[in-house]
């Protein structure tokens, strides 16, 4: 029997006898021969032993004034009458997957529509791919929101290659042209419209089918290097279009007890799976613009900058909406995007159109940038080292909010900052970004521990993310076989 | 008529019963969530009038499992409501760390359950959550996950990071065999 890790979670089932039979069987054996298992095993029955007592030691009671007032409001309504809590729950599962189906469907048209380059030379043709067993892997990708990749001609070089390959459905191609997304889209979409129980039958196929090993076979996209403020000084703020990362990560630490595979990493969807806001930001319309900028923890000779749009209207979406960041190279040397690894070129040339198709009503979207100052010395105060501009469709105008130095102490930094912060370094951990090379994963646990102290108890989203963080760090023990 | 009478009676003797089980390790577990005993015994309270109001074949086994879903949710809605921070003892923490600090070689038993209890407030919200359900109530992990929403695996993962992080918070040798019970 192969050696099993004393810190191993199974032995937490075998002390709790929450394993089958025969691995209990199997474990029984190996404990058997092993020295510090069995001391690791007693020690948890005790602790087990100790608790229970602990357990049994509380006396907590409703008192008799509350149990009387049980029995008169129990006996007040007819049981006739009695609402059954299982009907109610059926009540509003129905238009709970009609929302969630269209917001899919929302969600798939921003995507495809980012995807389309204006312009283009459609050469490819469509008869050359038209393969049913792929049109079954691009479809599932767009019902389950991780649409694949086209390639495509960008600023900063090659597009990126389609790798998101089932193992059922081992087809391999070297690229996936737009007409044949558009075309998979129209006819979701047709769907959608005509027969929309049949669309939600399509998503939950598509997500049963859907197997965590595919996500193996990602290759991880390059992430974003650092760019000269001097040759590009500008740079237009991506809008996030999705979060998928964020599930297949936590299924990965909850579900299957591994880190994930570093593909299905993306740093922009772990940030923004949760939502922000900030009071102080500066306003345009609807839209609220807020930035922030803080000395870097794990590297004393970068800025951290945290740009925070969010759309406070209740039902428009910010489209016309357009955030470009402008760097003084008098006083910054270069720059980086967090995250968008092979999604978005932030040299893009012209900064010409919106920073994305739109950001849906009351949602926010965070993205964070290092900045490398020029001849840093920590003394410059009150100089423009920034501007970030929204810029919003007419008649609304143009906000410039300068960035001015210094940065904050880390230490002061807002828990929104913080709290992207440690997300994003997380997420450069599990990625194995080269840009994440000094951080380790005490880092990133002392990170999280300090973003979830002054998070309130009130806001479970965020605490649950930051806690995911946490319960992954021995995951980074057991993969490196320590 | 008299049929009726019979199955309200019958459903008061099931409330009865869950309530004489139930009551305490709920109030328990209500506490761990909100931290409060007055808004744990309101939730509680809400929990068995929703039982009272409930088709009893409904629950039917399943009622330890229901009534801490439904005790959790409620305790949830109050802390969503009242966007309360969770007050953590800081008389009992304070306690935990002196003695984590200075280990008593001579605790006794009680002393050391004690210890254990106070060491558990440090845990995160959910390993402390899924430590009282297995513990007190005995949830196997898919009543715990029945219960509280969470993955089967999951509910093993947090048991075990959580086990793991209190014997690091503990004296370390609160578990030494030779202090046995």
């Amino acid at each position: 029997m192969k050696r099993i890790n004393h810190d191993d979670p199974r032995w937490t089932d075998f002390v709790l006898n929450e394993l089958p039979e025969h691995e209990m069987a199997a474990l029984r054996q190996v404990m058997e021969n092993d020295a510090a298992v069995q001391t690791v095993l007693a020690e948890t029955d005790q602790l087990a032993c100790l608790i229970r007592e602990g357990f049994r030691n509380e006396v907590y009671e409703l008192g008799e004034s509350r149990r009387e007032a049980i029995r008169k409001a129990g006996r007040i309504p007819d049981k006739g009458t009695v609402v059954s809590m299982t009907r109610r729950r059926r009540d509003w599962v129905r238009p709970a997957a009609v929302a969630a189906a269209a917001a899919l469907m929302v969600g798939c048209f921003l995507w495809v529509m980012q995807q389309i380059p204006v312009g283009e030379d459609k050469t490819a043709s469509i008869s050359n791919v038209a393969d049913s067993r792929y049109r079954e892997v691009v479809r599932r990708q767009i019902l389950l929101g991780s649409a694949p990749r086209v390639t495509r001609p960008m600023a900063g070089g090659a597009g990126a290659p389609l790798n998101a390959l089932t193992e059922e459905i081992p087809v391999v191609l070297p690229e996936v042209p737009t007409e044949f997304i558009e075309e998979e889209y129209l006819m979701l979409r047709k769907l959608w419209d005509e027969y929309p129980e049949r669309f939600i039958e399509e998503v939950q196929t598509a997500t049963s089918k859907a197997q965590l090993s595919m996500l193996s076979h990602i290759a991880p996209m390059a992430d974003n290097p650092f760019i000269s403020a001097e040759s590009k000084p500008e740079s237009v703020v991506p809008v996030v279009s999705g979060t998928a990362s964020y599930q297949v990560v936590e299924r990965f630490v909850r579900g299957e007890m591994k880190l994930p595979p570093r593909g299905s990493v993306r740093i922009e969807e772990l940030i923004n799976h949760l939502s922000y806001g900030d009071d102080g930001g500066a306003n345009l319309g609807k839209i609220r613009l807020s930035v922030e900028i803080a000395s870097c923890p794990w590297d004393r000779e970068l800025i951290l900058m945290g740009v925070l749009l969010e759309n406070g209207s209740e039902a428009v979406v910010a489209s016309e909406t357009d955030v470009i960041v402008t760097m003084d190279p008098d006083l910054v040397k270069s720059y980086r995007l967090m995250g968008y690894a092979g999604r978005e070129d932030p040299e893009i040339e012209g900064n010409s159109g919106p920073s994305s198709a739109g950001l849906a009503p009351g949602r926010s979207n965070y993205v964070l940038y290092q900045i490398r100052p020029r001849d840093w010395g920590g003394t410059e105060f009150q100089k423009v080292m920034a501007r970030v501009s929204l810029r919003a469709g007419v008649p609304a105008g143009e906000l410039v909010v300068p960035v001015t130095s210094p940065p904050k102490d880390w230490m002061l930094a807002s828990s929104n900052l913080k709290t992207a912060v440690a997300l994003s370094a997380w997420g450069m951990v599990l990625r194995q970004s080269p840009f994440g090379s000094p951080l380790t994963h005490f880092d990133i646990g002392r990170m999280a521990k300090s973003a979830l102290e002054e998070t309130d108890a009130s806001e479970l989203k965020r605490r649950e993310a930051l806690q995911l963080i946490l319960d992954s760090l021995p995951l980074f023990e057991i993969d490196s076989g320590s | 008529m008299g049929q009726k009478n019979t199955m309200a009676e019958a459903h008061e003797r099931f409330v009865e019963e869950a309530l004489a089980r139930y009551e305490g390790p709920l109030l328990g577990y209500a506490m761990g969530i909100v931290h409060d005993l007055d808004r744990a015994r309101d939730v509680v309270q809400d929990t068995f009038i929703r039982l009272y109001q409930q088709d009893r074949d409904k629950v039917g086994r399943g009622l330890k499992a229901w009534l801490y879903t439904v005790c959790r949710n409620r305790a949830l809605d109050i802390l969503r409501k009242e966007r309360r921070l969770v007050a953590v003892n800081e008389e009992k923490l304070k306690v935990t760390e002196e003695r984590v600090a200075s280990p008593d070689h001579s605790m006794d038993w009680g002393e050391r359950v004690s210890l254990v209890m106070a060491t558990l407030e440090k845990l995160s919200d959910n390993q402390r959550e899924v430590i009282r359900l297995k513990f007190q109530q005995n949830l196997s992990y898919r009543e715990i996950s029945e219960a509280t929403g969470l993955a089967a695996g999951n509910v093993g993962f947090l048991l075990h990071t959580g086990l793991k992080r209190l014997r690091s918070l503990l004296p370390e040798d609160l578990l030494d065999s030779r202090l046995s019970k």
